[in-house]
């Protein structure tokens, strides 16, 4: 069994605002091992992109508060950490990519400079010309044609997919355990998307680097992911092997996350399942499951208690009253079924 | 198949020495959804824009219901066409104006075109319209900021049926919105195109929503169409290379398929000064050398 490399309890984030206090991390848990990819999934608004900066220790205080919980990275809590300690972390052990490869580079430097710049601030005493070696290997790893020429050119005369190339490199420059990847495809065409996601999974697996991936796009997750947890309103909602969440989900929110991305094989008639409404208010969290005004199988207890996280199997839990024994039995719904019952038949058929 | 309503026509829109639309031409049928998907830069917003006067174009021709849009035309007629036909936009956050309460941006079209001058039968179409987006008569009343992405895509398409239009441009609607909301507004845009018969040119880069909400679907490349035919022909019996690597980087929501996808590399291989339009099937167009689409042909 590998390692765990990052244990995250029950961490709570809020930020004061005029409007009143946001709750926007509500007691997230999760783990992680080594060479494992943890996709965490999400709408906007659903703190996936708080939480991943959080373990970077990102969040602006004020006015964000860790109002609770541990970021346990190789055993050390983050938390209490000063930014002079976090700064040593950063990069070094922990990098992320930012979602926008059009605004994460310096435009006023040359793209060389500022991978050499990390490689120089993380090993020190690394001579300059070892760097500028090291700089166009990393170039070429993350499959920029002729890096030598590349490097003393600037952010702007590359395209969209190509910088986030440059951004992967930056990251991977000073050979950190922990990749964060807040949404990196998302402003990717679906074919550089497929490029730079076949380029993580390359990295990692030279590397065995962990990956914390986060988007809103659920076949990325089946592409990328060992692992998913599903989030909503600042809390894991649905958390398991990635088999698990996509062909045995059990959180009406899963559900719905699923019924409302078009079937290829989807007769067009079919209307898509939607989720009714919108996502709860932060400021005053809902009483109870905050998940039930928008629940066609909401119970009167989703309205008074919150859940607790109920096991399906050792790697799959869910938050929701429909897994206590005494709720009634709610089957799948049959537009998620067909389709998850249609996905399995294609996977024998190709293994006959 | 029914009458056409949109003809287009060799169509080109040059910025400086860019051939951003590059000769293309297709034809909309009444009724139907038209998608067009391609990557960023192939110019498929560029050919709504044009189409809808947006932009003056460099050359070919657009007929709408048999007349060209682009020739002289008097105020009269095109407060008509402008009326007939009304767009769509990406962005929920940028295509509303903020000083406007809902109300009056559903309503800026009446005032144009000088409709329902009374006061209190404006009111009452303002509410029907809000109510056919599925918002209420209430927030008639409110301003662009006070509602949620998917709510004011719901205003821009109230104010895009505000005058009846007989054919709507969608421009990226939904790729501003979360998952969930794009569903909800794909399923709004699919009952108004039923309940009022309206033909769509629905433009995307996402192509299993294009799949699933277009009767057919046309895939640009660098200002060029580069297959045109039902979305079934496009989604299982593609012929262009290009479209073939396109669909083979959609990533599924099925972890099995994705563990064995295998991505389908676009190897360049330009087609040049010679290339047409040629019809492999009926209605199933590919645009290549004779030899290309000979070697490409099932």
């Amino acid at each position: 069994m590998a390692e765990t490399i990052l244990e995250v309890k029950d961490l709570q984030i809020n930020f004061k605002t005029y409007a009143g206090v946001v709750h926007a991390v509500r007691g997230v848990n999760f783990d992680l091992k080594q060479g494992e990819t943890l996709a965490i999934v999400g709408e906007s608004g659903s703190g996936k992109s708080v939480t991943s900066n959080a373990l970077m220790k990102l969040i602006p205080q004020p006015p964000g508060i860790y109002a609770g919980g541990q970021i346990l990275f190789e055993g050390r809590d983050l938390i209490p950490l000063t930014e002079k300690e976090m700064t040593k972390l950063r990069g070094n052990d922990i990098a992320m990519i930012f979602q926008d490869p059009m605004t994460a580079l310096n435009p006023t430097m040359k793209i060389g400079k500022q991978i050499t710049e990390v490689i120089l601030k993380h090993q020190k005493g690394t001579p300059k010309a070892a760097a500028k070696k090291r700089a166009i290997e990393l170039l070429d790893e993350v499959g920029i044609p002729y890096p030598e020429k590349r490097f003393s050119q600037y952010p702007h005369e590359f395209s969209g997919g190509m910088r986030q190339r440059v951004v992967i490199a930056i990251a991977l420059a000073a050979e950190p355990k922990l990749l964060i990847a807040d949404e990196p495809t998302t402003a990717l065409d679906v074919t550089i998307q497929a490029q730079i996601i076949e380029l993580m999974k390359k990295i990692q697996k030279e590397r065995n680097t962990s990956i914390i991936f986060i988007t809103h796009d659920l076949g990325v997750v089946a592409n990328i992911a060992d692992r998913v947890a599903v989030m909503y309103a600042g809390q894991i909602v649905e958390y398991g092997d990635v088999n698990e969440i996509f062909y045995n989900p059990k959180h009406p929110y899963t559900w719905g996350l699923l019924g409302s991305m078009p079937d290829l094989e989807n007769k067009t008639d079919e209307l898509l399942r939607t989720i009714p409404g919108s996502p709860p208010d932060l400021i005053h969290p809902p009483k109870g499951d905050a998940f039930a005004a928008r629940n066609e199988f909401a119970m009167q207890i989703d309205y008074e208690q919150e859940p607790p996280m109920f096991e399906v199997s050792p790697s799959h839990f869910a938050k929701t009253w429909l897994l206590h024994p005494d709720a009634p039995e709610v089957p799948l719904p049959e537009a998620v079924a067909k389709r998850i019952e249609g996905y399995l038949a294609k996977e024998e058929v190709q293994n006959v | 198949m029914s009458e056409k309503i949109l003809e287009v026509k060799n169509l080109q829109q040059h910025f400086g020495s860019i051939k951003a639309v590059d000769g293309i031409s297709f034809d909309v049928y009444k009724g139907e959804t038209l998608g067009l998907v391609g990557e960023s830069g192939c110019g498929k917003s560029t050919t709504g824009r044009s189409i809808i006067r947006l932009y003056d174009i460099s050359g070919g021709e657009v007929k709408f219901k048999g007349k060209d849009i682009h020739g002289k035309k008097s105020k009269a007629e095109l407060k008509e066409f402008n009326k007939e036909m009304q767009m769509i936009f990406q962005d929920p956050y940028a295509s509303l104006n903020p000083r406007m309460t809902a109300g009056e941006i559903i309503a800026e079209g009446f005032d144009i075109h000088g409709m329902h001058k009374d006061k209190k039968a404006r009111k009452e179409v303002i509410g029907q319209l809000l109510e056919a987006v599925g918002l209420n008569r209430e927030h008639a009343n409110r301003y662009a900021h006070e509602f949620s992405g998917g709510q004011r895509q719901r205003i821009g398409i109230a104010r895009a049926l505000s005058l009846d239009p007989s054919f709507i441009i969608a421009d990226e609607p939904i790729s501003a919105l979360d998952v969930s909301i794009q569903a909800q507004v794909v399923n709004l845009l699919k009952q108004i195109q039923k309940e009022r018969d309206l033909t769509f040119l629905f433009i995307a880069h996402d192509l299993s929503m294009v799949k699933y909400i277009s009767d057919r679907i046309a895939v640009m490349r660098r200002g060029k169409i580069l297959e045109l035919g039902t979305a079934e022909d496009i989604y299982y019996h593609p012929v262009h290379p290009y479209t073939k690597s396109l669909l083979s980087a959609i990533p599924l929501p099925d972890p099995k398929t994705e563990a064995n996808r295998v991505r389908i590399p676009y190897v360049h291989d330009e087609t040049g000064e010679n290339g047409k339009t040629h019809e492999v099937f009926p209605g199933h167009f590919v645009y290549g050398t004779d030899e290309q689409v000979k070697v490409w042909r099932p």
